[in-house]
């Protein structure tokens, strides 16, 4: 049996993605088998296995994922940022602000949305590179600002992007065009590219350097802190973006929303493999996180329960992801 | 003689709250000038309910952040409490009592289990209570099923809670809530300076290795951390349902940094070892001030998140700032 699994392991396609990784595309279908068992006798008449359903999953696991993508950059320095869930509402706030009220063209006002959050990103980046705070603490703070400032900027008033003028409304088409998910074509293409930053580039080796050892880093004569701050500059620039997905689905925003998909974002990162103790990080795992917080709420809501569910059941895995890095950190130790 | 006892009430009061004394009297001498709203008694009496809930969380999470921990589950925590309490009184037919206690009695569950997974399982305070934070909020309209909590009202049955707080006779209101809050800040202050637990706290944050080689049972002690401040977030709930009356569930989230940057405020360091309730009652007053006065001059409200982040960061700046000295 051990060796199987051995064997199993040493397979090629195994070696390369990681056997956790594979493991955690098992529990996507094992959930998938789950919900579609549960859903009808939960909730009688109605079925899991849906198209609708897929892509109103999907369409969570976007902006999802792109704030993960972001916030495993901070991991991987060893920090975190508490604050992309409200950058997030905040951009899509602010642009879509521009957007309705000042006429901007849409393309401006994507650039807008990603420039709000990569400002969000600067500042954190700053404070905790440059000032040595805290990083939990600093993002804290950031996030009660970024509700503030959306709702000063909306004056209290939900922003609807619109949907329906062709010339304004194509940001839609990044999501869904012709009922095919470009969005998750987008999403796997700015993973490629966040994988190049975090493994292929003098950036990203440092991130993941800074986050094992520090002090090591600073003494080998690297100005740490330029680096640091860029892993925040990421994070805050893909929660920008993910303001566009999330409108892309949604289209509607309220202020002084939006903690609660931070820690969704973070679930996705610790389960996909990225240590909270930083210096290793999984860009694949964090999609694969992703698309499984996303299946997980789908399910949730299609078998009848209310999102209060998804609130504990996102806590419960972070919990429980972080005490399984622990202990077998612990364990090589 | 008496240089020596002038050297004495600095330290034992600490610079740093005395300039926050300084800053308070200036800020309300400010405020009055500039608005005439401001300078009534009501607003006075608004400004101290609003306190209490504040307060009680930030004595309470003084002590996690002393042991170099933080406790974030408080904010959504003490909604949750309150709201399971109304639903007892409501939906069950319980009297207040029970209700009280078992809010009470919420918040030092959470408040354990927070303390065993930090001291037992090593894992970073922050994220363990950022769990807590996330299941607790769901926790409430679950158990409630998603209904908005309602506490007695002034002349309902019950309602002697509120006298606790905020006492009425004629037309004129005593905050007699803050007899109970100096009360408890002179208790846990002799309990954090002057006990084994407080002690025993203290070390954890300042040099948790040496306290496991002197034979210390530091879990013990670092859970105890926890229980002190879930007890208190449960004493909050109680408190911020006397002030709201009616709840609704999933909110909270960010009440917690109000407390959290009143500690810091105060002098509780953020890197543990060194903190005192006095510091932290006169960062909580400095805060509310701030909140009450602020609106007052012509800020909208809706600059109060953003008074909460940077208060919290200059707060973490000054802290960080003073301990490179």
């Amino acid at each position: 049996m051990n060796t199987a699994l051995q064997r199993f392991k040493n397979r090629r396609f195994v070696r390369v993605i990681g056997f956790s990784r594979v493991i955690l595309i098992a529990i996507i279908f094992l959930m998938y088998g789950l919900f579609t068992l549960l859903t009808p006798i939960l909730r009688n008449g109605s079925t899991f296995v849906n198209y609708n359903r897929v892509m109103s999953a999907f369409n969570y696991a976007y902006f999802i994922g792109f704030m993960g993508l972001g916030v495993t950059f901070v991991i991987a320095t060893g920090g975190i940022d508490f604050s992309i869930g409200p950058v997030m509402f905040c951009s899509a706030l602010i642009s879509g602000y521009c957007l309705t009220k000042f006429n901007l063209p849409l393309w401006l006002c994507i650039l807008i949305s990603i420039g709000v959050g990569a400002v969000f990103g600067t500042v954190g980046g700053y404070f905790v590179a440059y000032r040595r705070l805290p990083s939990f603490i600093t993002s804290l703070a950031l996030m009660q600002a970024a509700k503030g400032v959306g709702s000063i900027f909306t004056k209290t008033q939900s922003v609807t992007w619109p949907s329906d003028n062709p010339a304004t409304s194509w940001y839609r088409n990044l999501v869904k065009t012709n009922n095919i998910p470009l969005g998750f074509l987008i999403l796997i293409v700015v993973a490629v590219v966040c994988a190049i930053i975090l493994y292929r580039t003098t950036a990203g080796r440092y991130m993941l350097c800074i986050g094992s050892n520090r002090e090591a880093v600073r003494l080998s004569g690297v100005d740490t802190r330029r680096w640091e701050m860029l892993a925040y500059i990421l994070s805050g620039t893909l929660a920008g973006l993910a303001a566009i997905f999330y409108v892309g689905a949604y289209t509607t925003v309220q202020p002084g929303l939006g903690d609660t998909f931070n820690n969704e974002a973070i679930a996705a990162c610790v389960m996909g493999g990225t240590s909270m103790a930083g210096g290793s990080a999984s860009i694949l795992g964090t999609v694969i996180g992703a698309v499984i917080v996303a299946l997980m709420q789908e399910g949730i809501l299609a078998m009848g329960f209310t999102i209060s569910y998804q609130y504990v059941l996102t806590g419960l895995i972070v919990l429980a992801a972080v005490t399984a890095d622990i202990t077998s950190r612990k364990r090589r130790n | 003689m008496i240089a020596q006892r002038k050297k004495m009430v600095p330290q034992k009061v600490g610079l740093q709250q005395l300039v926050i004394v300084g800053v308070l009297i200036i800020l309300f001498t400010f405020f009055c000038l500039m608005s005439a709203s401001f300078r009534k008694y009501t607003t006075l009496i608004t400004m101290a309910s609003y306190m209490y809930y504040i307060m009680l969380m930030a004595i309470g999470v003084t002590f996690p952040l002393i042991t170099g921990g933080v406790d974030l589950s408080i904010g959504t925590g003490l909604v949750c409490y309150s709201i399971v309490g109304s639903y007892l009184m409501r939906q069950m037919g319980l009297p207040i009592g029970v209700a009280m206690a078992v809010t009470v009695g919420m918040g030092i569950v959470f408040g354990f289990i927070n303390g065993v997974v930090v001291a037992k399982l090593d894992l970073p305070p922050f994220i363990t209570t950022l769990c807590t934070m996330m299941i607790v909020r769901g926790l409430g309209s679950i158990l409630t099923n998603g209904m908005t909590g309602v506490w007695p009202m002034a002349g309902q049955e019950g309602s002697w809670v509120r006298d606790l707080l905020k006492y009425k006779i004629g037309d004129v209101t005593y905050p007699v809530g803050m007899v109970i809050i100096l009360l408890l800040v002179l208790i846990m202050s002799i309990i954090l300076n002057h006990t084994r637990v407080g002690r025993y706290i203290i070390a954890i944050g300042s040099n948790k290795e040496a306290l496991k080689l002197s034979g210390v049972n530091v879990a013990r002690w670092h859970i105890m951390a926890y229980v002190i401040s879930g007890f208190f977030a449960g004493l909050a709930a109680i408190a911020y349902a006397c002030t709201f009356t009616s709840i609704t569930p999933g909110t909270g989230a960010g009440l917690e940094l109000d407390a959290i940057g009143g500690a810091i405020i105060g002098g509780t360091a953020m890197t543990g070892g060194s903190g005192s309730i006095v510091g932290t009652f006169l960062g909580v007053c400095l805060i509310s001030l701030l909140k009450t006065g602020l609106p007052n001059i012509g800020l909208q409200a809706n600059w109060q998140q953003i008074i909460t982040g940077g208060i919290l960061i200059v707060a973490v700046t000054i802290d960080m700032a003073r301990r490179k000295k």
